[in-house]
């Protein structure tokens, strides 16, 4: 069983100029979807800093308010 | 989110803030009004990157033998340039810390190590498609080609060392050392093209205008990734800065 051999890449003029343009779509694509990630990864890390100083700072203020209460009642 | 100037509130001497020397610029990141210090550098960088997007599409002329696959180059030599940058600063940061045993040096250096990660894989993954359109081949053994990967794989390296050790210095110790063994193939991959003899192109001619394109996208590249670079650097301080004041609270 013999398959039809493959038409060759440089068939026509106009498919070639469309494979050069493809690659160079590509490439830009990877770098900005790398980038996109990146910078995702970052904003993320951001939002979980966020949590953090706001949960430490919510902790704080009860220790503040905890210590304050007895010499309040005293 | 509150800032840390808050948190911290007038004092500057506190436990668990002995952060290191760092560039002015970056101490007072945090002290800095929101629009003054934060949008100005991303809207500038912005434009830089606009800017060098429209000259690589419509500045620069379509190559005649390899058409708009050519292109790549633009984006290839920048991602290139910010990867060997980026591990320079890893290896020179690895130095002073070693130097001065300050870990704000060590938050240097891993900003910028994952950066030169990123960086060294998009000009991995950028070359293998101009060389693909080039030489018919999507990778060869060729001496810049394997430098570049050796230094990619010296950069993966260096963040999976990193993050198996728990204690900060021992951590920025094993790094320090790892990026200053790392660093002796940076010259390597500069030079590889001249020192052996390979495909790679070595300086090939160029018109003016993809001159001024290249030069402009290399001008992004490097005030994105700078840009990048100073946000992590930024986390990793807060990060630390909030792991010792946790441990404080926690009495």
């Amino acid at each position: 069983m013999s398959f039809p051999r493959r038409q060759p890449r440089t068939a026509s003029p106009a498919w070639q100029e469309r494979h050069k343009m493809g690659t160079f779509v590509a490439a830009y694509a990877a770098v900005w979807l790398a980038v996109v990630l990146y910078v995702a990864r970052l904003g993320a890390q951001q939002r979980q800093l966020a949590r953090s100083v706001e949960g430490l700072q919510l902790r704080l203020e009860q220790r503040d308010a905890e210590q304050r209460s007895p010499s309040v009642a005293a | 989110m509150p800032r840390t100037a808050d948190l911290l509130g007038p004092s500057k001497e506190r436990p668990g803030d002995n952060l290191g020397t760092v560039p002015i610029f970056a101490q007072r990141k945090w002290d800095c009004p929101p629009l003054g210090c934060r949008i100005i550098p991303d809207v500038l960088t912005g434009s830089l990157v606009a800017a060098g997007l429209l000259a690589i599409s419509l500045l620069a002329p379509t190559e005649k033998t390899m058409g708009d696959a050519q292109r790549i180059l633009y984006v290839h030599v920048a991602a290139a340039w910010c990867g060997l940058a980026g591990f320079l600063i890893v290896a020179a940061s690895g130095l002073l810390y070693l130097l001065r045993r300050d870990l704000g040096w060590d938050h240097w250096a891993q900003a910028a190590a994952e950066i030169a990660w990123l960086s060294c894989g998009l000009t991995l993954v950028t070359g293998s498609l101009w060389a693909h359109a080039a030489w018919n081949t999507w990778w060869t053994w060729e001496p810049r080609l394997a430098a570049t990967a050796i230094l990619w794989a010296v950069s993966s390296g260096y963040l999976i060392v990193r993050s198996g050790v728990e204690d900060p210095h021992r951590r920025a110790r094993a790094g320090a050392v790892l990026a200053l063994v790392g660093a002796a193939d940076i010259p390597l991959v500069i030079m590889a093209t001249r020192w052996f003899r390979g495909i790679h192109p070595v300086s090939p001619q160029m018109e003016p205008a993809m001159r001024v394109a290249l030069l402009l996208s290399i001008v992004a590249f490097s005030a994105f990734f700078g840009l990048l670079l100073v946000r992590r650097r930024g986390q990793l301080r807060l990060e630390r800065l909030l792991g010792a004041m946790e441990r404080e609270a926690d009495g």
